[in-house]
């Protein structure tokens, strides 16, 4: 068997067009203009077929032999016994219909991996997670916040106590033992809303407070917000944002910055409809926690009405939108308002 | 010299007439003495690549990014050998191992720092300037191993730059703000104010002085940065041998601030072309507002969109010019590398890749990548008076050497 090539020395960068037989047993020779060189082919180290890129054949005294005519090193790699499948990761990439099924299986795993498999992940790690860690979390958050965002709240103790105590009242009712706290701030350009931190902190802001007409309008935002709590819903975001980056920066490594720039795009579509759903589940367990405590949902759906008016409705389009249409919360809750209350 | 590849093209990437640029073809007959640029040369191919691209990256996923490590290797061998020249084509021989372990400590790096943002902030104080300084070393041992597993015609490159060397180009500028900052806050006796607390209400005229002197920080930092790029663009090539020709540098600062001038200007007569054109089109849409509610409605979203391809042009522009410059600034023994690259056509190469691969959700993506390639590699050229038959190595230096040693401990590839 004859390959026809080139010889490089290894100590200059001439070219030295060259012959390459396999003779018996494995043994090769590479003959040049002025020389030969002569031993087992299993002995030298070859390169690994990739495309159409030549391989070389790199021998023990720093010499190698390089040749475009990948078939025929791989005809004389098996007759020599070196290897039995040369080229195995190479008919992988060459075949189309391997490259079809390596395409479906991308998509498919990827879609599967961000409908079933980040929630599911995130749940679990969640739970994992020790209760000091995350109040710690939600104290720094909270000292982010209260350095960028928020001011004092300006309200009189009265009015935060009455809230406060009415709360923390239907907490016991409903048996509630883990560590919930509520913090009034005043909410300046963020108006009225109320969040909820890792570690059972719920900050409401004056704005929120003083939209409301009643007390069970506030109960009912605060049971949405222990919603959040209760399903551990920012500890979940912080694994899923990470998640999510993972894979995204997996999937563009091959691309240049620009085409990692536009999938944020995608990124932003999968972490807001994470984030519906959340606002979804939260509004749920809303609603039950306003029946367990015997308040009407049409308090929720009151102050949510009265939200959509100052906020105005969801500006962002639907599919980008953090939380559902205002909208469409109002019908969920409403639908809830005609059923009997528990008894 | 240091420049005359750029100047060889205006800025929207026509091509003037040559000024006697070395690597060019003279008005003379070319004579034996007279040796001509040889081409580099890209023959991949994006149906092959994609093929390969696809395979890897299923691969990737199924191992949970653990054959990234050899995904990479393959892409790198794929590029590298179909870059050809005079007839031969390079060879990367990284090992697959060795960049496993440099992207595992990546990830345990990253992990501390995820983990110290989201649970510990107060730690990253630590983490931090710790990362800071262990990045010129990081940086020095993957330019090193890049260059070692490079060969061409069986000799491999090396590249021998200082952890001083490289911590000088990338930190000097900051390093250098901070203190003049710092300085000019203890000398004028201005609040220095780190915590963010800002509730201390600063007189107007204290104020006002710490406006001049911030914009007198920019301004120095702005003047500073051609330079500070030049160390860098220097720290990365210079120190460089092909087996045992060194690599030489042949760019003067004076040729970066050449290029960041004429970038300014670039800049501004873009800026003023998108606002002249705004301008025009909005005057137009309000004379006839009511033949025109279409044309009215998509005003901001023509003006903006004109904007952000004026502001792409001229990050390709820069990007292409120093390209050029970087490049045609490198020589390697008595042979000088040239780029040639025209601002017009790498733009549209990347309006049209970027369009491609959003419309296909990525798909296209290796075509991208081998017709950016084909065009770069083939605007490039090497003018070697003594052709490419005549560089030497030492023991040790052939690419068949690289494989036998067990390369050392601390073989790390962490793409920067």
């Amino acid at each position: 068997m004859i390959i026809t090539g080139e010889f490089h020395n290894g100590l200059d960068t001439r070219k030295h067009p060259a012959t390459l037989i396999l003779g018996s047993g494995g043994n090769c020779k590479v003959i040049w203009e002025d020389g030969e060189l002569n031993g087992p082919l299993a002995a030298a180290r070859i390169s690994a077929r990739l495309g159409n890129i030549p391989r070389h054949i790199h021998f023990a005294n720093d010499a190698e032999f390089t040749t475009p005519d990948n078939d025929a090193v791989d005809q004389a790699v098996t007759a020599a016994g070196v290897a039995r499948n040369p080229s195995f990761i190479h008919k992988l990439e060459h075949s189309p219909r391997i490259a079809i099924t390596a395409l479906v299986l991308l998509a498919v795993s990827v879609l599967l991996f961000f409908q079933y498999g980040v929630p599911a992940l995130s749940q679990r790690a969640v739970a994992l997670i020790p209760p000091d860690v995350e109040r710690d979390v939600g104290l720094n958050s909270m000292a982010v916040l209260d350095r960028f965002v928020f001011a004092q709240s300006k309200l009189d103790y009265a009015t935060q106590d009455a809230i406060r105590r009415d709360f923390y009242d239907l907490l016991r009712e409903q048996g509630y033992t883990q560590h919930v706290e509520v913090l009034f701030r005043d909410g300046q350009r963020i108006g009225p809303n109320a969040f909820a931190l890792p570690g059972g902190y719920i900050v409401v802001t004056d704005q929120l407070v003083k939209l409301a007409d009643d007390n069970r309008e506030i109960m009912a935002v605060l049971g949405h917000e222990l919603g959040h709590i209760v399903h551990k819903h920012g500890m979940r975001r912080i694994v899923e944002n990470s998640a999510i980056a993972a894979v995204m920066f997996t999937l563009t490594s091959d691309a240049n910055t620009i085409m990692q720039a536009a999938s944020t795009f995608p990124v932003m579509l999968i972490n807001s409809k994470y984030s519906r759903a959340n606002e979804t589940e939260a509004d749920r367990y809303a609603l039950n926690f306003l029946q367990r405590a015997h308040i009407s949902p049409e308090y929720y759906a009151t102050i949510l009405r009265k939200l959509q008016k100052v906020v105005g409705p969801n500006s962002a389009p639907g599919f980008l939108a953090s939380h559902p249409a205002t909208a469409e919360r109002i019908k969920l809750v409403e639908g809830r308002v005609g059923k009997p209350q528990a008894p | 010299m240091d420049d005359k590849d750029t100047e060889g093209q205006d800025w929207l990437g026509e091509p003037r007439a040559e000024e006697g640029g070395a690597a060019t073809s003279t008005p003379q007959q070319p004579t034996a003495a007279d040796p001509q640029p040889i081409p580099f040369e890209f023959r991949g191919n994006a149906r092959e690549y994609f093929k390969i691209w696809v395979v890897n990256l299923a691969l990737t996923l199924v191992t949970l990014g653990i054959y990234s490590a050899w995904a990479k290797v393959r892409k790198l061998r794929y590029f590298y050998g179909n870059t050809y020249i005079d007839g031969s084509s390079f060879e990367f021989l990284g090992r697959p191992v060795a960049i496993l372990r440099g992207r595992i400590i990546a990830v345990l790096a990253f992990a501390a720092y995820w983990l110290a943002a989201n649970f510990y902030p107060l730690a990253n104080l630590v983490l931090l300037p710790v990362f800071a300084l262990c990045f010129p070393w990081v940086m020095v041992k993957a330019l090193n191993f890049r260059a070692r597993n490079s060969a061409f015609r069986n000799l491999t490159f090396s590249y021998q730059g200082s952890y001083l060397q490289v911590a000088a180009a990338y930190f000097g500028l900051p390093v250098l703000v901070a203190a003049v900052v710092f300085a000019i806050f203890l000398w004028t006796g201005i609040p220095l104010n780190l915590t963010g607390n800002s509730h201390v209400k600063l007189s107007a005229e204290v104020a006002g002085r710490a406006g001049m002197l911030v914009a007198f920080v920019v301004l120095g930092a702005s003047l500073a940065f051609p330079y500070f790029y030049y160390l860098q663009k220097r720290a990365f090539l210079a120190p460089r041998k092909f087996g045992d020709t060194a690599f030489s540098f042949d760019a003067y600062p004076a040729a970066f601030y050449r290029l960041m001038f004429r970038l300014s200007l670039a800049s501004i007569g873009a800026m003023a072309l998108v606002g002249i054109i705004t301008a025009v089109l909005g005057g137009y849409s309000k004379g006839a507002p009511h033949s025109l509610p279409t044309g009215l409605a998509l005003m901001p979203v023509v003006a903006g969109l004109l904007m952000v391809l004026a502001q792409y042009l001229i990050y390709i522009t820069f990007k292409t010019w120093t390209r050029n410059l970087m490049l045609s600034a490198v020589r390697v023994g008595e042979a000088q590398l040239t780029s040639r690259l025209e601002v017009g056509k790498v733009f549209w190469l990347y309006v049209t890749n970027i369009l491609a691969m959003v419309c296909t959700l990525g798909l296209l993506t290796p075509w991208a990548k081998v017709r950016l390639m084909r065009y770069q590699t083939s605007r490039t050229s090497l003018l070697a008076p003594h052709g490419t038959e005549n560089f030497t190595g030492g023991p040790g230096q052939s690419a068949s050497a690289v494989g036998e040693s067990l390369a050392d401990i601390f073989d790390l590839d962490i793409a920067i």
